[in-house]
């Protein structure tokens, strides 16, 4: 008896659900309909991926940056295969540009400009030296190819006022024939350490006596001054072309291209052992300066550089991780890191620095994500900083120019602009999620709106680009004031007379 | 038939049931269409082949979408509008009166109900679906209904005395 009363309610009941008035999606609205996922989620799964990928990718290119390819593969490793090339008649003179600080990109330059100059059997290949210094692995990388050259390569310190100061000396007496314009300098080849002070201990010691071994070698193997090699590199001596000619350091000084071509024409140097008598007087000249893409590269293969670019694309990520469908912040973030990782391998980064780094990428992006009260922040932070400090570790030797570690400004100004972005940009963006909805009239209080008719009180203003019945709030309003928007009571304005500016209309 | 066709006609003949299954269980609409929603997209990537009884299926998955989502979200009873056919309005009296009973019952005692006697699951699968004991499902069943009759003799009796 009770068990039927029960079915007989639960009958009700279901007839009652069953006639319940709901609104229905129909199915091409439907979730399902849109394939499987929120849109959102999926764009962001998906970007997400796309980003892990590209970082590999990019990751993948550091190491590569890190080897020469060209060894590794065996091809275009031309200038050491045949010891000498024999120059072809009428063949242009290759002119090189060493610029700037010499980093790892500077050193594959140079020994592309070789191969092409033996490829097009140059008979003599000029390089141009203007440099402040650089790293010492690449220096030396650009001596031992100087040394090695299959064809005669000429070092010309110029224009006038340019200097081959620290690693441009090695690079300027390696050359078979060493070049300087009037009113230029070459010396002061002490190394420092990769902060630019001085370095400290036996590692002073260690550094300074493997330069002065291999400027010294240099020295010997072209025949130039090797005490005063030395003393560029213990003492930093530093000498003018005029002194550097009797001293035995450069062999003459030229004017120009034209005039050092004509004063070397003739003479005989060594290549690989060999006698190459040069022919160069009123040959042509082939210009092969950087590519786009060499300086594109020799640009950022630079630490601070590499640190702004890392930084950058992890803003471009976050931000677009955060507004998934902006598109651009993530393309530009992708593409800014992988080139920095690209930086961080050919400059012999830390690879604990970048692990740090990119652990602090993922932080900031879970912080967009999940809410920490800033923890993940903070950590991030951190994690960002110790990075950039241990990624190009303070303390290895180098030479004056290049500044081969992350500089105290570029440290304040990542950690700065990351405490700043989040605090103003995240912070500000999560406050407008978290914004009640506004929309039509709301949207409109405190905004200015002209009486289309005599408000008394009720009448009808336009603000916006609407129409809207208004009532006036503090005596009627003439039709064509100036009014604003106080409040919103539904569907009506609520408005008062804007006196300052009715004001202004009439004078 | 194209397996888009097929979930089409999933969804066409098993969305109004859950639907009302689950504005039932909820008391809200909003919260309602988004775990059913939720409901088919989890479907869809079980897939079609993997569902016994698509729509007890549904309406189990739905259920725990809907009580997962509380946590997060507490819950808005809507305010039902009613119809005005003067022919429905006993009906639609009664219909009301059982509903607003239903919302007075704790969500989880709603959704048994619910299951049981508008989805007809057996107490088995009731005490899979929401992990308790199968004689468990006969008392709460026995409990919410009773709590039901209550109310609805309550209700009786209030409009009882207010009716000339």
């Amino acid at each position: 008896m009770n068990e039927r009363d029960l079915d007989g309610l639960g009958r009700a009941l279901a007839r009652a659900i069953d006639t319940q008035r709901v609104r229905e999606t129909p199915f091409a609205s439907s979730r399902l309909a849109a394939r499987s996922k929120p849109v959102t989620t999926r764009t962001f799964t998906f970007q997400l991926a796309l980003a892990i990928a590209l970082i590999t990718l990019g990751a993948a290119g550091a190491l590569l940056g890190r080897t020469d390819l060209t060894k590794d593969l065996g091809v275009a490793s031309g200038p050491r295969l045949v010891p000498v090339t024999r120059a072809a008649p009428g063949a242009p003179v290759v002119v090189g540009h060493i610029e700037d600080a010499i980093n790892p990109i500077t050193a594959r330059y140079v020994e592309r400009v070789i191969s092409d100059a033996q490829a097009a059997g140059a008979p003599a290949v000029v390089f141009v030296i203007n440099t402040p210094g650089g790293l010492i692995d690449s220096t030396y990388r650009i001596t031992t190819d100087f040394l090695n050259a299959p064809l005669p390569v000429v070092t010309y310190v110029a224009p006038s006022g340019a200097r081959a100061a620290s690693a441009g000396t090695f690079i300027t007496m390696a050359g078979a024939i060493a070049a300087m314009a009037p009113a230029t300098n070459i010396g002061a080849a002490h190394p420092v350490d990769s902060s630019g002070g001085d370095i400290q201990g036996d590692l002073r010691l260690k550094a300074e006596n493997d330069a002065v071994a291999q400027i010294t070698k240099i020295a010997k193997a072209r025949g130039r001054n090797e005490q005063w090699a030395e003393d560029a590199v213990r003492n930093s001596v530093s000498i003018r072309d005029d002194q550097a000619v009797p001293l035995k350091v450069v062999d003459l000084v030229a004017t120009g291209l034209a005039d050092l071509l004509a004063q070397i024409d003739g003479r005989t140097v060594q290549v690989n052992g060999q006698p190459v008598t040069l022919v160069t007087k009123a040959a042509a000249i082939d210009d092969d300066g950087m590519s786009p893409f060499e300086t594109f590269l020799h640009f950022v293969v630079d630490p601070q550089i590499a640190l702004l670019l890392f930084t950058i694309g992890t803003y471009g990520l976050i931000f677009e991780l955060s507004n998934p469908g902006l598109i651009f912040p993530g393309i530009i973030g992708v593409i800014a890191i992988v080139i920095a990782l690209f930086s961080f391998g050919t400059l012999d980064a830390n690879a604990a620095g970048i692990a740090l780094m990119i652990f602090a990428l993922v932080l900031f992006i879970a912080e967009v994500k999940v809410v920490s009260h800033g923890l993940l922040l903070a950590g991030g932070i951190a994690s960002l900083l110790l990075g950039a400090i241990i990624v190009f570790p303070p303390g290895r030797p180098t030479f004056p120019g290049l500044r081969n570690t992350a500089d105290p400004v570029t440290l304040l100004l990542i950690v700065g602009t990351a405490a700043l972005f989040f605090v103003i940009v995240v912070r500000l963006a999560i406050g407008f999620q978290r914004l009640p909805v506004a929309s039509g009239a709301t949207l409109l209080v405190g905004s200015l709106g002209v009486a289309r008719t005599d408000l008394a009180p009720t009448g009808i203003v336009r603000a916006g680009s609407d129409e809207w019945s208004a009532v006036s709030e503090g005596g009627p309003i003439p039709q064509g004031a100036v009014v604003r928007v106080r409040r919103v009571d539904g569907l009506r304005l609520i408005v008062g007379p804007e006196a300052s500016s009715s004001g202004r209309r009439e004078s | 038939m194209s397996a888009d066709a097929a979930w089409e006609d999933l969804y066409e003949h098993e969305y109004p049931r859950l639907l009302r299954a689950l504005t039932a269980i909820a008391g809200d609409e909003g919260a309602a269409e988004d775990a059913v929603q939720e409901a088919f997209v989890r479907a869809f990537k079980q897939g079609l082949a993997a569902l016994d009884r698509p729509g007890a299926w549904l309406l189990v998955v739905a259920t725990r979408v809907l009580f997962r989502d509380r946590r997060r979200w507490p819950a808005v009873v809507a305010v039902e509008t009613l119809p005005m056919g003067r022919d429905e309005i006993d009906f639609a009296i009664e219909r009301a009166d059982l509903l607003a009973a239903l919302r007075q019952l704790p969500e989880r005692q709603r959704a048994v109900v619910v299951a049981r006697y508008y989805y007809d699951l057996s107490y088995e699968e009731i005490a899979k679906a929401f992990a308790i004991r199968s004689g468990t499902v006969g008392a709460t069943l026995s409990q919410a209904l009773a709590k039901l009759r209550a109310a609805q003799a309550a209700r009786q009796l209030v409009r009882g005395a207010l009716r000339p």
